[in-house]
């Protein structure tokens, strides 16, 4: 009840405030006329009475003064006030205001858009309801501590874990050849597999139809069902809601659809959106390795295992059972799965584990933090020199009685509505280049399955913004604030200019010019080095060819072929290639060289070698190729002999090793002729015919262990042709087409283009991204420093011009004075540049350790970018300075 | 009862030891109202004059009574405390 009274006067304080105060003056004013009554009463004269009265009452206005400074919600009416006044002196200086806003933009923008880059990659929440109970669990080995499990290993670790409500299982999303009907070609979508509990667990209702029932997922190939995705079922069928119970083909076989996955539910995926979910228990269906059993083979491990964490149980438990499970799995299948362990890992954990990608985004949102504070030393500095006009203004309210503390909320105030317009105009700004993102959507992402860039401006990006306002506002409204309420009230009064001469005063203005040109070599050469080091990586040759080849991909299953039937069908393709007019030459490959699919692995035991016991095999990535690989990409064979024909199904098994891979195991000794053998020790045994030169397989890093084994003794389904062309390889295509027609009319041919559009699209148009991201920043960061360092030097030269003047007339010579103001600025352009260079230089080494192993100091950098700073602030004292010293003496004792 | 009223009698009932200045009065007077502890109304003074009278409310006199005990505890404490010094 007195809640609800105050409340109520809170609300009348705030809405009628008008009469609520003429009824004050009334009150006030009665008392006063009852006083002088009272007064006469006791015989004073009225002009008397009156008098006494008003003495007695201490003045009407500070009675209602007082009154209202009692009254709830009193704070909020100063407030108010505050904003009014704060409003009114900014229009006043709208030229100044609007180069401080978009200052502060541009810091904000940056810092959100940079920032919306890592909250896709790391923080956003799964998007299924109480998405902090589901953890990943992963498989743990020598090479990786995030392993993926196998469908038996997974179905033990469902049926035999307690601190969960349940454990679902995916396969990575694959391409899956989608047709609405029988005999029409199929189109390449993105499909998963997933386990019969996934959506039950992930919480996930479908907006149409159903799940997936327990029972469907218990008999390998019997329940041909599959859930669609909700952008698939939009595009594909025009959001037909009777759609479920409708029949699609998938990589030729039938299947009934039986629900739609809801919007809210775009995948598990960071890029990924998958269009189809299928049950793990059609795998045969969908599985990649032809040679493994996915039901059978504890060591065919394709599966993603997340569990959605029990309410009472704690994740070290989890941890420790799970761990146990491991050892259970080490010590009865010996073979497929030495010292592997396993582990429980929570969101944030996954994310920063499974993809190094968000280095770059911490990097960038460093970078982009960094320009955020030099537009807050500049604006600091604009506000510290306003504030010191309007020192006579705050040393009259001052004097009036006004409180410190009251003018110093009144000067964050005006801070604040800048940070605020700075933070609206910075959301604008992330919006544009996060929109500049998305539009480079389809360079980054050179695939035909469903992925998109996943940044956007979500809640918690917002929320930085909003953090990141009022934080700059105090950052460069604290300093001036508590500065210009600090004055000499006397002197303050007298003149308008408030200059006391003194260390503390000047203090404040070379902590920011010695922190601006800090902040910028930082920014500086760290862009300088990310560029650079995006550069190093396109400039070093990848080591084989790229130009005049054509691509182009099949996937026989998507109609059905057996493997006999795929290697038939691949053996007929290369004999007409070779063929058809203009090939010079043709080349299957599994994955052509920088491509998205990830290689295949292979574990193998080096003959003669005597493993260590904790160990079963080595591991190293692998590539199918067929004979004429080699000579299509150009790649040199160092020694020994490529591919042959004569090496097939039924010759001895042979391999060739990358460079990388012989100097690993045979070092000082010669690879050719010596024998791998496949998954252990007694496995079969491979000679090794030849060593190629190590290429850039998959990223621009260092060399990798690499392994050719030839299609032949290698059946895979889905095979890249490669052709070498005299002229323009786009000239190929319709005699591919057409070859391929005569071979089976009803297979597509997916992903055609030019080999050099495709790897500028994947390996140079991606980092050149980065590389204009990052220069943009450093250019911004360059710009905003150089502006800000112009000023406060400019400004803190041009307020000594009285000074100058009396040493002027003191017979100073104008050389002197030179040196005099030109030294000082030297003296803070280098310490500033001594700490920059001491940041830049710890950035470097964090950066360096973190995304380019490159190593060693990018030399060049500093040289660009530490004259040009001290350039900059020279010619920032020079020319006020030069101006001070031609103005006659007398002048400029009387400039105020 | 109107504020110079209140004034008056506490300057009476403490045989002039209190004397409440208008500048302390009104605002306590004011924020006891939106408290809700006492009530305002406009009425006419003795002397046929417009003046805004105020009267103690329900919760008024529980506060009251809460703050007189409150009061008569610590009066009493300091009381025993000079006491026994």
């Amino acid at each position: 009840m007195p809640l609800l009274v105050k409340a109520r006067s809170f609300l009348r304080n705030l809405f009628f405030i008008r009469r609520v105060d003429a009824d004050l003056d009334q009150e006030v004013h009665s008392h006063l006329e009852m006083l002088i009554e009272e007064k006469m009463r006791a015989g004073m004269l009225a002009p008397e009475a009156r008098r006494a009265a008003r003495i007695e009452l201490g003045g009407v206005e500070q009675v209602k003064e007082q009154v209202r400074d009692s009254r709830t919600g009193a704070f909020l009416d100063s407030l108010v006030q505050d904003f009014r006044f704060a409003i009114r002196s900014l229009r006043r200086t709208a030229g100044l205001t609007a180069f401080v806003v978009i200052t502060l933009a541009l810091g904000i923008g940056m810092t959100s858009a940079t920032f919306s880059m890592v909250d896709a990659l790391i923080f956003r929440p799964y998007p299924v309801p109480h998405p902090g109970s589901v953890v990943t669990l992963a498989g743990t080995a020598h090479e990786s501590i995030i392993e993926d499990f196998s469908y038996r290993e997974y179905l033990d670790i469902r049926d035999n874990t307690k601190s969960y409500d349940g454990v679902i299982a995916y396969a990575d999303m694959q391409a899956v050849g989608y047709s609405a009907e029988a005999g029409v070609t199929p189109r390449i979508k993105g499909g998963m597999m997933v386990s019969g509990n996934f959506f039950r667990v992930l919480g996930v209702e479908p907006r149409l139809g159903r799940g997936f029932r327990p029972d469907e997922d218990q008999v390998p190939g019997r329940d041909a069902v599959v859930v669609l995705g909700p952008d698939f079922w939009r595009h594909e069928f025009a959001s037909d809601p009777g759609v479920v119970g409708k029949t699609i083909r998938l990589n030729g076989a039938p299947f009934t659809v039986i629900g739609v996955a809801p919007d809210e539910f775009p995948g598990l995926l960071v890029f990924g959106h998958p269009d189809l979910y299928m049950p793990l228990a059609m795998a045969r269906v969908f599985s990649t390795d032809i040679g493994k059993n996915f039901f059978e083979d504890r060591d065919d491990r394709e599966l993603n295992v997340k569990a959605r964490l029990k309410a009472d149980a704690n994740l070290r438990d989890a941890r420790n059972e799970l761990a146990l499970l491991a050892k259970g799995f080490e010590r009865d299948y010996p073979n497929v799965t030495r010292s592997r362990g396993a582990a429980v890992y929570t969101q944030f954990q996954t994310r920063t584990t499974e993809d190094q990608n968000w280095k770059f985004g911490v990097v960038f949102v460093i970078l982009a933090l960094a320009v955020l504070l030099v537009a807050c030393t500049n604006v600091a500095g604009l506000l510290l020199s306003r504030a010191r006009e309007r020192a006579r203004e705050i040393a009259v309210r001052l004097a009036l009685g006004a409180g410190r503390l009251r003018l110093i909320r009144l000067l964050l105030t005006e801070s604040l509505i800048l940070a605020t317009l700075g933070g609206l105009a910075g959301i604008a700004i992330g919006y544009g280049v996060i929109e500049w993102f998305h539009s480079k959507d389809t360079i980054i992402f050179a695939t035909e399955l469903p992925v998109a860039v996943p940044f956007q401006m979500d809640k918690r990006v917002l929320l930085l913004c909003v953090g990141l306002s009022v934080l700059s506002a105090f950052l460069c409204g604290l300093a001036p604030a508590l500065q210009s309420t600090r004055v000499d009230l006397v002197n303050a009064l007298k003149s308008a200019d408030v200059e006391v001469p003194g260390r503390k005063r000047l203090w404040g203005r070379n902590m920011l010019v010695v922190a601006q040109v800090a902040m910028s070599l930082m920014l500086l050469t760290a862009s300088f080095l990310m560029a650079r080091g995006f550069q190093h990586d396109l400039m070093v040759g990848t080591g084989f060819a790229k130009d005049h080849l054509l691509m182009t991909s099949f996937d026989p299953r998507l109609i059905q072929y057996n493997a006999t039937q795929t290697q038939q069908f691949y053996k007929l393709l290369a004999e007409r290639m070779r063929e058809t007019p203009g090939v010079q030459s043709e080349a299957l490959t599994q994955n052509i060289p920088m491509g998205t699919d990830d290689f295949d692995g292979l574990t193998f035991v080096p003959d003669g070698f005597t493993m260590p016991s904790d160990r079963a095999n080595f591991a190293s990535t692998m590539d199918t190729i067929d004979e004429g690989y080699f000579a299509t990409t150009g790649i040199p064979i160092l020694r020994g002999r490529a591919f042959l024909t004569t090496d097939t199904a039924d010759a001895p098994r042979v391999a060739i090793v990358n460079a990388h891979f012989a100097k690993h195991y045979w070092p000082g000794g010669d690879a050719v002729g010596k024998h791998i053998r496949l998954d252990n020790s007694t496995g079969v045994p491979v000679e090794i015919v030849g060593v190629a030169e190590n290429i850039k397989n998959q990223t621009m890093s260092d060399p990798m262990d690499f392994v050719y084994l030839p299609l032949a003794q290698r059946p895979v389904a889905r095979m890249v042709l490669m052709l070498r062309s005299s002229g323009d390889p786009l000239q190929l295509l319709q005699p591919v087409k057409d070859a391929v027609r005569s071979i089976d009319p009803n297979l597509p041919l997916l992903h055609t283009q030019a080999y050099e559009e495709f790897y500028l699209n994947q390996a140079v148009r991606g980092p050149q991204i980065a590389i204009d991201l990052v220069g943009t920043m450093g250019a911004v960061g360059l710009f905003l420093a150089i502006a800000g360092l112009y000023g406060l030097v400019a400004y803190n030269v041009s307020r000594r011009t009285h000074e100058i003047g009396i040493r002027m007339a003191l017979g100073a010579v104008s050389s002197d004075v030179l040196r005099l103001v030109m030294g000082k600025g030297f003296v803070l352009v280098g310490i500033g540049t001594g700490l920059g260079l001491v940041m830049g230089f710890a950035l470097e080494q964090l950066m360096n350790s973190m995304l380019f192993n490159s190593g060693g100091v990018d030399v060049m950098a500093y040289l660009i970018v530490v004259p040009s700073l001290f350039l900059v602030a020279m010619l920032a004292a020079y020319v006020p300075a030069r101006r001070a010293c031609r103005i006659a003496p007398t002048q400029a004792l009387r400039y105020e | 009862m109107h504020g110079l009223g209140i004034s008056r009698r506490v300057e009476q009932i403490t045989g002039g030891t209190f004397v409440v200045k208008p500048g302390s009065l009104f605002p306590a007077l004011h924020r006891m109202e939106e408290e809700g502890w006492i009530t305002a109304f406009w009425g006419e003074s003795e002397n046929n004059r417009r003046a805004k009278y105020y009267r103690l409310s329900k919760p008024g006199l529980k506060q009251l009574e809460a703050e007189t005990k409150r009061w008569s505890r610590i009066s009493m404490a300091i009381g025993q405390a000079l006491e026994a010094s």
